[in-house]
């Protein structure tokens, strides 16, 4: 082997690897070379005692950090992965089938969302409710003892007490649920943000 | 020996043949070549990883025709091998305690 054969197939192991890098090496081992032929030995003689070109373009390689690896790893993945014509085409005449199918999963999750935010209006609704009926109460239990009806002022009063307890519950309850879905949703989006960076990464 | 550990110590052996001139890849490795052989391959990184450190400097130089690749050691690299011979310092006597307490009680 010469040295421009031991060079060319040194550059053909790494040379996917950035130009600077790779031209350093050249640089270094060429001189190597020189230097040994300088110091009296052959060609052949000063080529056959670097090694393998193999161990060498592997040594490189592990040298490099690893960044430089992952950038490399990435820039093939995208280069291997470009659409070809056909399948654009594919994708812009078949718009109207998966694009329904897609917006119709988009408002599948919305109104599904939607729906969890109702309930949750739903059970505050009833609060109020509980809450107005327990004021009801008052009113009727004052109306009653203003007439003389003792019996249902009592009555008055005992339904007031009830549902301003159970309002009291129905208000803690609701609570519990909206923090619930707040939580939910920030946790969802969390999910997706980190598919996304996941997807950047790989 | 522990790889790490020979991995530093080269370091050291690399910056050290710098300390009397500026030198070459190829004769670095001859001058080092009576108390460890280090071939071109292993060589390489480490001169890139002490550049990168700053503890050398790199520089061509015209040689019979030829640009040749000169280091030159830096105070950061002269600091290096200070470090490593104070180290080394607290490694002996740690060696002496042990040798000595084997003798003792062989």
């Amino acid at each position: 082997m010469t040295k421009t054969e031991f060079l060319q197939e040194l550059k053909q192991r790494i040379q996917e690897y950035p130009v600077e890098e790779t031209e350093k090496s050249m640089e270094y081992y060429a001189e190597m070379i020189d230097d040994r032929m300088e110091d009296g030995m052959t060609e052949a003689e000063a080529i056959a005692s670097l090694g393998s070109v193999e161990q060498i373009a592997e040594q490189i390689k592990c040298e490099l950090p690893i960044t430089t690896l992952v950038k490399q790893k990435t820039k093939e993945k995208t280069q291997g992965k470009r659409m070809p014509v056909w399948a654009i085409i594919l994708l812009i005449v078949g718009f109207p089938l998966w694009g329904s199918v897609l917006i119709m999963i988009l408002a599948f999750i919305i109104v599904f969302y939607a729906l969890i935010w109702v309930a949750d209006i739903m059970l505050w609704c009833n609060v109020v409710c509980m809450g107005a009926m327990s004021f009801a109460g008052i009113i009727g239990f004052f109306g009653c003892l203003f007439q003389g009806a003792f019996g249902s002022a009592l009555l008055y009063l005992g339904m007031s007490l009830f549902m301003g307890g159970v309002g009291v519950l129905a208000f803690l309850g609701s609570l519990l649920v909206t923090k619930g879905i707040f939580r939910g949703t920030r946790w969802c989006f969390l999910q997706i943000k980190k598919a996304l960076i996941r997807k950047e990464e790989a | 020996m522990d790889i790490q550990l020979k991995r530093g110590m080269l370091d050291i052996c690399v910056l050290s043949a710098l300390l009397r001139e500026d030198s070459y890849g190829y004769k670095i490795i001859k001058d080092l070549q009576p108390f460890v052989a280090i071939s071109e391959s292993t060589l390489y990184p480490i001169l890139r990883r002490l550049e990168g450190a700053g503890a050398l400097n790199v520089y061509s130089a015209e040689h019979n025709g030829r640009l040749r690749k000169y280091y030159a050691i830096t105070p950061v690299g002269r600091e290096r091998i200070q470090e490593f011979l104070n180290e080394w310092k607290g490694m002996l006597a740690i060696y002496e305690y042990i040798e000595g307490e084997m003798k003792n009680h062989d």
